[in-house]
C-alpha cells in the first residue's frame, strides 16, 4: 500500500516532465532570420559554419573570389562567410536559444532522502523520502518562455546588425584602400614626371649649359618628393592590413587583388525624401532596442503576477517511523511576503522598462540626426567630386595642351611643361580624394539608414512577433 | 698782325699780303660758323614768298611706301589740306598675326604725309579714339603751338573731337608723326607715320627709286591679339612698315636705278642698325636735313636711333635679291621666348620616350639652334606665326622681323609687282662641292684636309663633381676618379695661345710643347 505512494509520486513527476516537454537545443537556431534580416540589407548571403561538409563549400567559394580582382560586394562576401569573428558572433544565437529552452524547461523536482538510526533506544532507523517540486513555474512557464523568446529575438537582431556593421566596414575599408591605391598610382606618376625633369637638367648639366648648383635643386626636390612618396607607400599598407583582417585572409591569401578603380560617381544622386523614415524601420539596432523593449515589458509582467508568490514548492513526503509505519503526505512551502512584497523587484522592472523607452527614443533622435548629417555629408561630396570632374580636371588639360603649343612654338621650356603635367595630376589626386570620400559618405549613408537603398534592394522588416516565433519553435520541438 | 716793314714791301711780304687777301676772299665767299649750323637746314625757298602747292610728277616724285600708301590732300585756297583720323584698327602684321592697334586713317602705321617744301599745309585731325590725343610733327619747324605737345602745345583733343594744325613748310627731307599724348602707350599701340617733305626745284637728280620706311617695335604674346604697349625692355615684334618678315613687301629696283631710302625709327626702346646686304651706299640725310656730299658717310650699316631718320642712296649696280635687315639677331626673329631653358647641345637619348605616356606631343627641341623649328609643322598657338620665316627658292629663310628684301632685276616688267625670286647666272651661286671639285682642289670631305687650331674640349669642369651620390644615375663612388677627369695639355712657351692635348711641336714656330700646370 505504501509503494502506491511511491508510484504515485512518480506517476505525477513523470505528468510533469512530459509535461516539460523534452527541449532540446537545435543547431541553426534563428539563423534563418538572421540571414533574411541581414540579406535584405546587404544582399549578401552569410553562412554560419557547422563543421558540416557544407563548410568546404563555403570555403571552395571563397577561393573562387580570391581569385580575381574582388569588386566592393564580392569582399562583402568574403568578409561574411570567412571572418572568424562572425562566426563567433554567430554562436550568440546558439547561447540564446539554449536560453530560450531554458526558459521553458521546468525545474527539476527534487528527491531528498535520509536516515536516522537510534542512538541505542527501541527501534530501527527512521527514513524520510520527499519530493518537492516549484510550483508556479507551471504558471509561470508561457511567460517566462516569452520572455525569453524577446530577447532571442533581440539577439537575432542584434547578430544580423553585427553582420550588416561589419558589411558597412568592409565596404568603407575596401573603397578607402581602392581610392588609396589609385591615388598612390597617380603619385607615382607625379615622381615620374618630376623624375624625368631631372633628367632633363642632368642632360643640360652635361652639356654644360645650367649650373651645378641648379642640377643639385632639381636633384634635392626630386629625392625629397621620393621620400613623402614613400610615406605614402607605407599608409596604402596600413589600409590594406585593415581591409585583410577584415576579410579573414591570412598566409598566401593576403596577396588578394582589388578592382584598380574606383567606381564613377553614380548619374544621379540617391533621393533624399523619406530616408529618415527608413531608417527608423530598418535600423537592426532600433529594432534591437525595440525588442528588447517588448521584453523588459513580459518581464514587468511576470514580475508584477508573480512579486507576491515568486517561490512556492510543493511536493510529496514520506517517512518511516522507527516502529516500521510509514507516513506519507503532502507538503507545501510558500514565503510568506511579509517583509517583500515584491515591490522591489516590480519598481525595478519597471524602471527597466521606462529606461528603455527612454533609450529607444533618444536613439531614434540620434539615428534621424546621423540619417540627416550623412545625406549632407554625400550631397556635397558629390557636388565636390563633380566639380573637379567637370571643371577642374578639363581646365587642367587645357592648361597642358596650351603649354604644350607654347612649348611647340619655343616660347616656354620643358620645365614649364612638365610642371604643368604635375599640376594636372595633381588635380586628378584630388578627385579621386573627393571620389573616395564620396564612396564612404555613401556607406555611412547606409550604416544610418541601416542598410542599402531603397530600389537597390528591397528590405522586409522582422514582421514575425516573438510569440508567434515561439510558438512555431515549439511546435518543432514535438517532432 | 704780320709785320709790315712800309718802307720796304719785301716779296716775301708780298706773297704774305697776297696769301690773307685772296684768304679773306675766300672765307668772305664761305658763309661763317653760325651759318654753317644753318647751311643743313638751309630751305631752298625764300620764306616770305607764298607758293603754290607742289604737285606729285611735276614737283616731286611720290615716295614708294611698301606695304603703306600716302595720304591723299585736297587744295582749298592754295593751302593742301589733310584729314587724319585716329582710331582703333585691326591690323594683320604678317599672314597669321593681327592684333587691335591703333592707327591713323584705317592703317597703322598712319599714311604717309608727302609734300613739297614751301607749302602750306592745312591738318585736320579727327580723334575717334576714347580718349584724348594730339599729334605732334617730329623735326618739322613751325610755329609752338602747332608742335602738338599735349598740354603744353595745345589743349589735348578730347574724343570725337576735330582740331586742326597748319603751318608753312620751310624745309625738306624726312620727317615722321607721332601721337604725344600718353606715348608710351598711344605710340606703343602704333600711333605713328611718316612726314615727308620733298624739296622745291629739286638741285638734285631726283633719285629713281625713292622708298619711305618706318622702324617699330611691339609686344604682342603669341595667342594675344593685343600689343602690350607698357613693354620696356622684351620687344618680340620688329617691324617694318609695321610688317614683319615674311609680310613684308620686297622694294623693287631695275638694274642701274639711282636709289634712295629712307627710315625713320619709332621704336620705343631700341635703336636699329640697318645692314643692306650687297651694296656700300652712303648716308645722305638725317632728320635735320642734306649731309654736304663731302660729309656723307659710306656704310653697309646705317645706325637709325630712336627718334631719328636717315636716309641712304647708292646706285642700284649688282643684281640680285638683297636682304635689307636690322643687325640685332633678335630683330629678326618673330615673337621668340627667351624664358626657355638653353638646350643647344643637350643629347636627348631617351628621355622623348620617358615623358611620351605623360605628354603624347613632346619633342626635344632646339639641341641644335632654332633653324630647324620653323618648318617642323607642329601645332602651336593661334595668332602667331613661325618665329622664323618664310620658304624662300632654294630652302627655309629663317628670318623674321625687321627683314625685308632690295630685289635689283636688271629686266623689270613693272616697279608694282614681285619680280619674284632672282635667277642667278651660273657659275654665281654656292653649290655642293662635287667629288671632283674636292680633288681638284685638294680638300677632303669630312673637313681632315683643313688647317686647325689645336684645342682641349671645354668640359663642364670636373665632371665627376657633379656626380651626387643620390643614386639617380646609379654611379659608384670608386667611378669618381677625380684625377682622370682633368686632362693634361701642353702649350708652346712662346705662343701661349697654342693648346695641345699631348705632346709635339709648336705648328708656329717649331719649339717643343712643354706641360702646362
Amino acid at each position: 500500500m505504501r509503494w502506491t505512494f511511491v508510484w504515485k509520486t512518480v506517476v505525477l513527476g513523470g505528468v510533469i516532465i512530459t509535461l516539460a516537454g523534452c527541449a532540446s537545443v537545435k543547431r541553426e537556431a534563428g539563423f534563418g532570420d538572421v540571414r533574411r534580416l541581414a540579406g535584405d540589407r546587404t544582399g549578401q548571403t552569410v553562412r554560419w559554419n557547422q563543421g558540416s561538409s557544407q563548410d568546404d563549400e563555403v570555403a571552395s567559394a571563397v577561393r573562387v573570389l580570391l581569385a580575381k580582382e574582388l569588386t566592393a560586394d564580392e569582399a562583402v562576401q568574403i568578409a561574411l562567410l570567412n571572418n572568424r569573428s562572425m562566426q563567433a558572433t554567430y554562436e550568440e544565437l546558439g547561447i540564446a536559444q539554449a536560453d530560450l529552452v531554458q526558459a521553458g524547461l521546468l525545474t527539476n523536482p527534487i528527491f531528498s532522502i535520509s536516515a536516522r538510526w537510534t542512538d541505542g533506544g527501541p527501534g530501527g532507523t527512521n527514513l524520510e523520502l520527499g519530493i518537492t517540486q516549484q510550483f508556479v513555474d507551471l504558471f509561470a512557464l508561457p511567460l517566462r518562455k516569452k520572455i525569453a523568446a524577446a530577447r532571442f529575438e533581440q539577439t537575432k537582431l542584434r547578430v544580423a546588425g553585427e553582420v550588416v556593421s561589419v558589411a558597412a566596414d568592409v565596404r568603407e575599408a575596401f573603397y578607402r584602400l581602392q581610392g588609396a591605391e589609385q591615388m598612390l598610382e597617380l603619385r607615382r606618376s607625379v615622381l615620374d614626371a618630376a623624375a624625368a625633369g631631372v633628367d632633363a637638367s642632368q642632360r643640360l648639366r652635361d652639356a654644360g649649359n645650367i649650373t651645378d648648383l641648379n642640377l643639385a635643386t632639381e636633384q634635392a626636390t626630386l629625392e625629397q618628393a621620393r621620400i613623402d612618396l614613400s610615406q605614402g607607400e607605407a599608409d596604402v599598407l596600413e589600409d590594406r592590413e585593415h581591409l585583410t583582417s577584415l576579410l579573414g585572409l591570412w598566409g598566401n591569401d593576403v596577396g588578394f587583388k582589388i578592382g584598380q578603380h574606383l567606381p564613377d560617381l553614380p548619374a544621379t544622386d540617391v533621393p533624399n525624401e523619406g530616408l529618415e523614415a527608413i531608417a527608423l524601420r530598418q535600423r537592426l539596432d532600433l529594432l534591437s532596442m525595440q525588442a528588447q523593449t517588448k521584453s523588459l515589458a513580459q518581464s514587468l509582467g511576470l514580475a508584477k503576477k508573480f512579486a507576491l508568490l515568486p517561490d512556492v514548492q510543493i511536493g510529496v513526503d514520506s517517512e518511516r517511523e522507527p516502529d516500521g509505519s510509514w507516513m506519507t503526505g503532502p507538503n507545501l512551502s510558500v514565503p510568506i511576503p511579509i517583509f517583500d512584497a515584491g515591490q522591489a523587484a516590480t519598481g525595478k522592472a519597471r524602471a527597466e522598462l521606462r529606461q528603455s523607452q527612454h533609450a529607444y527614443y533618444a536613439k531614434a533622435v540620434t539615428v534621424r540626426s546621423q540619417v540627416r548629417a550623412a545625406v549632407n555629408r554625400l550631397s556635397i561630396t558629390r557636388r565636390r567630386a563633380i566639380q573637379y570632374r567637370d571643371v577642374l580636371l578639363p581646365l587642367r588639360q587645357r592648361i597642358v595642351d596650351q603649354t604644350q603649343l607654347q612649348y611647340n612654338g619655343m616660347l616656354t621650356g620643358v620645365f614649364q611643361l612638365l610642371q604643368a603635367k604635375r599640376d594636372q595630376i595633381e588635380t586628378g589626386t584630388q578627385y579621386l580624394s573627393t571620389l573616395r570620400d564620396y564612396w564612404i559618405a555613401r556607406v555611412d549613408l547606409e550604416r544610418a539608414i541601416g542598410g542599402n537603398f531603397p530600389g537597390a534592394m528591397p528590405v522586409t522588416q522582422p514582421t514575425a512577433r516573438p510569440s508567434d516565433e515561439v510558438a512555431q519553435s515549439a511546435e518543432h520541438q514535438h517532432h | 698782325m704780320i709785320p709790315i716793314d712800309r718802307n720796304h714791301v719785301s716779296r716775301r711780304d708780298a706773297l704774305s699780303l697776297a696769301a690773307l687777301a685772296g684768304g679773306a676772299m675766300l672765307l668772305k665767299n664761305t658763309p661763317s660758323r653760325a651759318e654753317d649750323a644753318t647751311e643743313n637746314r638751309k630751305t631752298e625757298i625764300d620764306v616770305n614768298k607764298t607758293y603754290p602747292p607742289g604737285e606729285p610728277g611735276r614737283d616731286y616724285t611720290p615716295v614708294t611706301i611698301p606695304n603703306g600708301w600716302a595720304l591723299p590732300y585736297t587744295v582749298v585756297d592754295g593751302v593742301k589740306v589733310f584729314h587724319m583720323v585716329a582710331e582703333e584698327v585691326d591690323h594683320e602684321f604678317a599672314p597669321g598675326l593681327r592684333a587691335h592697334c591703333w592707327g591713323y586713317n584705317g592703317s597703322v602705321h598712319g599714311p604717309v604725309i608727302e609734300a613739297v617744301d614751301g607749302d602750306r599745309v592745312r591738318i585736320f585731325v579727327t580723334n575717334k579714339l576714347r580718349t584724348h590725343t594730339t599729334v605732334h610733327w617730329h623735326g618739322i619747324l613751325l610755329p609752338s603751338g602747332m608742335d602738338g605737345v599735349g598740354g603744353l602745345s595745345q589743349k589735348t583733343i578730347a574724343p570725337g573731337e576735330t582740331y586742326v594744325y597748319e603751318f608753312p613748310l620751310r624745309q625738306h627731307g624726312t620727317f615722321m608723326y607721332h601721337s604725344h599724348y600718353d606715348e608710351m602707350t598711344q605710340m606703343g599701340m602704333g600711333m605713328t607715320g611718316l612726314f615727308v617733305i620733298h624739296p622745291r626745284d629739286e638741285q638734285r637728280k631726283r633719285p629713281d627709286r625713292d622708298f619711305a620706311l618706318l622702324l617699330h617695335e611691339w609686344r604682342i604674346d603669341p595667342g594675344t591679339y593685343r600689343p602690350n604697349p607698357n613693354e620696356m625692355t622684351d620687344f618680340n615684334t620688329l617691324t617694318i612698315n609695321a610688317k614683319v618678315f615674311p609680310g613684308t613687301a620686297p622694294l623693287v629696283v631695275k638694274l642701274g636705278d639711282k636709289v634712295r631710302i629712307r627710315i625713320g625709327n619709332l621704336s620705343a626702346m631700341d635703336h636699329h642698325p640697318i645692314h643692306l646686304h650687297g651694296y656700300v651706299f652712303k648716308v645722305t640725310e638725317t632728320d635735320g636735313g642734306q649731309i654736304p656730299e663731302a660729309g656723307q658717310w659710306p656704310e653697309t650699316t646705317v645706325l637709325v636711333s630712336v627718334g631719328s631718320t636717315r636716309t641712304i642712296e647708292f646706285v642700284a649696280d649688282n643684281p640680285g635679291d638683297w636682304a635689307m635687315h636690322c643687325h640685332m639677331t633678335h630683330h629678326v626673329m618673330n615673337q621668340m621666348g627667351h624664358g626657355i631653358p638653353n638646350m643647344i647641345g643637350v643629347k636627348p637619348g631617351d628621355l622623348d620616350e620617358k615623358l611620351r605616356p605623360l605628354l603624347p606631343g613632346y619633342m626635344t627641341m632646339g639641341q641644335d639652334g632654332m633653324g630647324d623649328m620653323a618648318d617642323m609643322g607642329m601645332p602651336t598657338l593661334p595668332n602667331s606665326i613661325p618665329m622664323l620665316g618664310a620658304q624662300g627658292p632654294f630652302d627655309y629663310i629663317t628670318m623674321g622681323g625687321m627683314f625685308t628684301i632690295l630685289k635689283v632685276r636688271e629686266n623689270l616688267a613693272s616697279y608694282d609687282q614681285d619680280p619674284g625670286w632672282y635667277e642667278n647666272p651660273p657659275g654665281t651661286r654656292a653649290l655642293l662641292a662635287s667629288d671632283e671639285v674636292l680633288r681638284q682642289n685638294g680638300i677632303a670631305n669630312d673637313g681632315s684636309s683643313a688647317p686647325r687650331l689645336n684645342t682641349t674640349k671645354v668640359n663642364a669642369p670636373s665632371v665627376a663633381a657633379t656626380q651626387s651620390v643620390v643614386p639617380a644615375r646609379e654611379h659608384d663612388m670608386k667611378d669618381m676618379n677625380m684625377s682622370d677627369s682633368t686632362p693634361q695639355i701642353y702649350t708652346c712657351p712662346m705662343h701661349p695661345e697654342v693648346i695641345s692635348d699631348k705632346p709635339g711641336k709648336c705648328p708656329k714656330c717649331g719649339m717643343k710643347l712643354v706641360k702646362k700646370n
